[in-house]
Formats: C-alpha cells, sequence, structure tokens
C-alpha cells in the first residue's frame, strides 16, 4: 500500500466512527427518557462524531487554507450547539418562572416538559 | 468616558477586524460573499457594543491554553464515547438530575462564559441556568463525580485565562 491509501483508508475510518457517533446521538434522543437528558445526547455525540468527520476530512484537504476552514467549521458548530443547548435548557428549567426538578427515568411520565 | 470610548472602537474595530477574516476564511474569499458578510459583521458589531461592558483587558496564559485544548479534546473523546455508551446499553445506564455549583471564577471577563460553553460539551454536564453566584447544571449521571469534574473544568478555564482560584471544597453539589 502506498501513502496515499493509508491516507484514505484512515480518512475513511475516522468518518465511519464520526457517522458512528451521530447515531449514537440520534439514538439517545430517541431512548432517553426527558427533554434535558436527550440535550447531553445531542451536544456530546455530535461534538465527537462532527470531530471525527473533520478531521478525517483534513486528511484528504488540498492545502493547509482547507484544514483551517473545516476546523473552524468544527468551533463554529459547537459553538451554536452549546448556545442553543443553553437556550434550551433554560426555557425548560424556568418553564415556570422558577428553577423546576428534573424528572428521573424512574417517572418519566411525569415530565410534560418536551410535549409527551 | 472618553478614554472608554475610545477603548469601546478600538475593541469594536478588532472584532470587526476578526470577523471578517474569519468570513474571509469560511468562504474562501469569494468576492460576492461580502454582500452577505458585510452585513452580518456590521449586525454582529451592533450586538457586541450592546452587550459588551468595558472589562479588564484579557490576559491569556500560553501553557494555559495548550492545556486546555489538550482537556478540550481528551474530554470531548470521553463525553462522545461516554454517553454512546449510556444509550447504546441494553438498560439505559442513566441517572439524570440537578446539580448546583457556586461559582470561584471571577463573574467579570469571558472566564464564565467559557466555563458554560464548554460545559454542555465534555461529559455528563450541561449548563440549565447562569447565576451570579451558582450554575445549575443538569447531569446525565447525578450520582457521578460531578462537582470533582466541573471544579477541574473551572480549574483549567482559570489557567487559561491566568486567574487564581480560591481552594476547591468551597464548592457545594
Amino acid at each position: 500500500m502506498t501513502g496515499e491509501d493509508v491516507r484514505s483508508a484512515l480518512s475513511l475510518t475516522l468518518i465511519g466512527a464520526g457517522i458512528a457517533f451521530f447515531l449514537a446521538g440520534s439514538i439517545g434522543v430517541l431512548r432517553l427518557p426527558d427533554l434535558l437528558s436527550r440535550l447531553h445526547a445531542l451536544t456530546k455525540a455530535d461534538n465527537l462524531g462532527l470531530g471525527l468527520v473533520v478531521l478525517g476530512l483534513t486528511l484528504q484537504a488540498d492545502d493547509a487554507f482547507q484544514v483551517v476552514r473545516l476546523l473552524l467549521v468544527w468551533l463554529l458548530v459547537l459553538f451554536a450547539s452549546s448556545v442553543a443547548c443553553y437556550l434550551v435548557a433554560h426555557s425548560a428549567t424556568h418553564a415556570n418562572g422558577e428553577p423546576t426538578p428534573t424528572v428521573g427515568p424512574d417517572n418519566p411520565s411525569m415530565d410534560k416538559r418536551d410535549g409527551r | 468616558m472618553r478614554r472608554q470610548r475610545a477603548a469601546l472602537s478600538v475593541r469594536s474595530s478588532a472584532l470587526g477586524a476578526l470577523l471578517a477574516l474569519l468570513w474571509f476564511v469560511l468562504t474562501g474569499g469569494a468576492v460576492s460573499s461580502w454582500i452577505v458578510g458585510v452585513p452580518t459583521i456590521a449586525a454582529a458589531l451592533v450586538l457586541a457594543r450592546q452587550i459588551e461592558r468595558l472589562t479588564s483587558p484579557l490576559r491569556l496564559d500560553p501553557a494555559g491554553v495548550l492545556g486546555f485544548v489538550t482537556y478540550f479534546l481528551r474530554e470531548s473523546v470521553r463525553g462522545g464515547i461516554d454517553v454512546a455508551g449510556r444509550v447504546s446499553a441494553r438498560r439505559l445506564r442513566v441517572a439524570p438530575g440537578l446539580v448546583r455549583y457556586r461559582w470561584r471564577l471571577p463573574a467579570d471577563g469571558p472566564a464564565r462564559a467559557l466555563f458554560a460553553l464548554s460545559a454542555s460539551l465534555l461529559p455528563g454536564t450541561l449548563v440549565a441556568a447562569v447565576g451570579e453566584h451558582e450554575v445549575l447544571i443538569h447531569a446525565l449521571d447525578a450520582k457521578g463525580p460531578v462537582p470533582a469534574e466541573l471544579a477541574e473544568l473551572e480549574q483549567r478555564v482559570a489557567g487559561l485565562f491566568a486567574l487564581r482560584l480560591s481552594a476547591p471544597g468551597a464548592t457545594d453539589a
């Protein structure tokens, strides 16, 4: 195998791993019991998932400019994801003007914040 | 007053230059992209002036920056694997709950903002509300060592900005 082949293989492996984390994040959104827990799955899994996809793509980049651009995309998405997550979490915990305690998995039926 | 205004306009121009550079890198320098870019940067500057209070100048510690970046990357990997493992187990391994954490970072400056932004991306913690003295954290596993992990993040943020924190242990969960 040439160096180019190794690089493509590594790149595809990283992108595949990234996609797996996106999938795990989506499974988390479906399985977790309440809104705030679901946000965990989205923020953490997508942070790592996109990070791995970006890392895989930098191996295929033509020049340093593209590498910087890809890293910048990752950072901006992280920033947006964290801010959006805070806004959702904040409005969920302050729905009645008071921070409401979250409900554990033992009693998810009590949790009406996500409209279930 | 005049000095404050001068400092603010210096800061605005610096921010404008930084945003323009960001836009240039993101769009690859396509001339037509500035049709969107210029109004966006102008709007960002107006917003920044509305929310910005004049604070002490930023001080970054190079070793602290490196330490923070390493920590953030390592914890991102741990966070992703952690949450993926918890949700793909046959029985969900979660015990969600809210944890109050008392700030040790100073209220002025960007340290608290960086802490809040990072905490939501790092394993098991999510910022639900930011208060004057406390921050309300939602933990995916409230029985885990949440305060200790938050204390470490706080320490790393303090290191990045070359700040000193009071001794740990003053935190209450």
